[in-house]
């Protein structure tokens, strides 16, 4: 009787803690929504309106209308796709050698590989941007796709390697038994075996890179060569904030990742913390 | 008999040439561009540069300037607040709301999803709903404020209000990453553990303090580390939330080296302070790295 008291009481202070941390978490979320669904005029009346007196599409309209906001997803899901595609090929292949081959150097090597993961962007901003100059990539898909790789390969490589050690070895000796080469059984066993492993880093690279703004701000100078980050950020330098657009931008923006997290949350945090945390 | 067959496996996949077929396509892009970059930065930071070429060697002067200059151990000092009020409080945050979604309730996956929601929000977006939010003119914040009778609160005007915000929007997109660590790291202790102890008649308490908690030490100091990286590295926030304003009050060692860089165009000491901050990432991925390393052995 006492002791299903305290449970009860104890619930109850954990339903209240989460209910507080669920407000903290939605409240900057919902005002955007609802400032993206008001007239302009009510978005600019005080006090604040949290229920709108009219509803209006307006704003996406006008968002969904214009054709430069097609070109940045157009741009951010190509360089996303571009780096998951480098990252997954050469992570996974680093992480099925860490996990099945023993040879000298190996774990200098691997925490070597671990370290660069630990390299600050900002520290080497202005040597990649004249990198960029010199080797013509400026303003180009390639050397976004090929920074967001170098950035993501160590923990792709650190997820996957977890994942091939968890995969008996006995299935690889199956099939050479059955006449297949060495490659042949990564690639036709060993890969599909390490969907989940790869799923969490796909999904992991997808939202590390669909949200960068740095390196992309700055190794990218045309309008046409623009993603959704830099995007926003130059609408509000540019045209200064018009909140009602710029609401349903933001909105709009953030669908992918949300509706990708909602649909693979379990990958999601298996792959980050098997990313940050596991030897 | 399996287990020779085996071993001539992996010898054979040992063949050098195999290993090389493995790393090199990896390890050369990250050679390329996380490691000549690294060797290029330190090249730029002894010279006295101009626009983007280096005009005469500078030994340490960039440094020296950098170091000597009171603005610049502003920021130090301004990166300093920023990384302990982010620490101070979404660890503590993040290891409360683990230990509660660690628990039997209902809704549990609602919940667990609603609250790691901003950590897989852009910067740019979380700077940009928190500068809405706490708009002096326009944002309910401030019109509670008022209402409160406090007057009219411009939030980013003030130097101590303005780095609070900066901690806060931060705070909102850090304490999910401590959770999902901490969490993660619960449920790796066995449920035996607690059997046994509670079998010995050990309390709840005594069983946190004496098995969960020497468990999960090193999940804590990873995520504090993690935690402190990501907020000193940070540029993004804070140029769209404050662009570090009011009078640089907010101004960031990394926002710094960001407005030397591509604002002023200061390449050589842009890089010298650059890598000052790699230093810094350098002392603690030792620790970080020698605990994974710890942790493998298991």
């Amino acid at each position: 009787m006492g002791l299903r008291k305290t449970k009860l009481l104890t619930d109850l202070v954990c339903y209240a803690v989460l209910l507080l941390m669920g407000a903290f978490v939605l409240v900057p979320l919902l005002w955007f929504v609802v400032t993206s669904l008001k007239p302009t005029a009510d978005i600019l009346s005080f006090p604040p309106r949290w229920i709108p007196k009219t509803v209006t599409s307006r704003h996406y309209a006008t968002i969904l209308s214009n054709p430069s906001i097609g070109r940045y997803y157009l741009n951010s899901f190509i360089v996303c796709l571009g780096t998951i595609l480098v990252t997954l090929l050469l992570g996974s292949h680093i992480g099925y050698a860490a996990a099945r081959v023993r040879f000298r150097g190996k774990n200098v090597l691997l925490f070597g590989i671990l370290a660069t993961s630990m390299v600050p962007a900002i520290s080497i901003l202005p040597a990649l941007y004249i990198m960029s100059l010199r080797l013509s990539l400026h303003d180009t898909y390639l050397i976004l796709i090929l920074v967001y790789s170098a950035q993501n390969i160590p923990t792709v490589t650190w997820i996957m390697r977890g994942f091939f050690e968890s995969i008996s070895p006995e299935l690889e000796e199956a099939a050479l038994i059955d006449g297949c080469t060495r490659l042949q059984t990564l690639y036709r066993i060993i890969f599909p075996l390490a969907q989940p492993g790869l799923a969490s880093s796909a999904i992991l690279v997808f939202i590390n890179v669909w949200n960068e703004w740095l390196i992309a701000q700055n190794l990218t100078i045309s309008e046409h060569m623009q993603v959704v980050p830099v995007g926003l950020y130059n609408f509000i330098r540019d045209i200064g904030v018009e909140w009602g657009s710029f609401s349903a931008y933001t909105v709009v923006s953030i669908v992918p990742v949300v509706v990708l997290f909602l649909a693979l949350q379990t990958r999601f945090i298996e792959g980050l913390t098997a990313g940050g945390l596991k030897g | 008999m399996s287990g020779s067959r085996l071993s001539s496996f992996l010898k054979g996949v040992a063949k050098k040439w195999e290993v090389l077929y493995f790393f090199v396509p990896g390890v050369l892009v990250i050679l390329l561009i996380t490691i000549y970059p690294i060797f290029n930065s330190i090249w730029l930071s002894v010279h006295e540069t101009r626009y983007l070429r280096t005009t005469s060697f500078a030994g340490l002067g960039n440094f020296v300037k950098f170091l000597t200059d009171p603005s610049s151990l502003r920021t130090i000092k301004a990166s300093l607040i920023y990384v302990t009020g982010t620490v101070a409080l979404s660890l503590p945050l993040g290891f409360i709301l683990a230990v509660i979604l660690n628990r039997d309730l209902r809704f549990k996956g609602l919940l667990r999803s609603i609250i790691i929601l901003p950590w897989i929000m852009a910067q740019v977006v979380t700077a940009l709903l928190w500068k809405w939010l706490l708009d002096p003119v326009y944002g309910p914040v401030a019109y509670w404020i008022q209402r409160l009778g406090l007057g009219r609160a411009d939030i980013f005007g003030n130097q101590y209000s303005s780095m609070f915000a900066l901690i806060l929007a931060n705070v909102w997109r850090c304490y999910p990453l401590a959770m999902i660590l901490i969490l993660a790291s619960f449920q790796t202790v066995p449920g035996e553990l607690y059997e046994a102890a509670r079998i010995d008649g050990a309390s709840k308490l005594q069983s946190f303090t004496k098995i969960t908690f020497p468990l999960i030490r090193s999940t804590i100091l990873i995520t504090t580390i993690l935690l402190t990286l990501n907020t000193f590295n940070m540029v993004t926030l804070i140029l769209v939330l404050t662009a570090g304003g009011p009078f640089g009050y907010t101004e960031v060692l990394a926002l710094r080296v960001y407005r030397e860089s591509f604002e002023i165009w200061n390449v050589g000491l842009a890089s010298a302070a650059g890598l000052l901050i790699l230093a810094f990432n350098i002392l603690f991925s030792i620790v970080y790295i020698s605990i994974i390393k710890q942790e493998s052995l298991y």
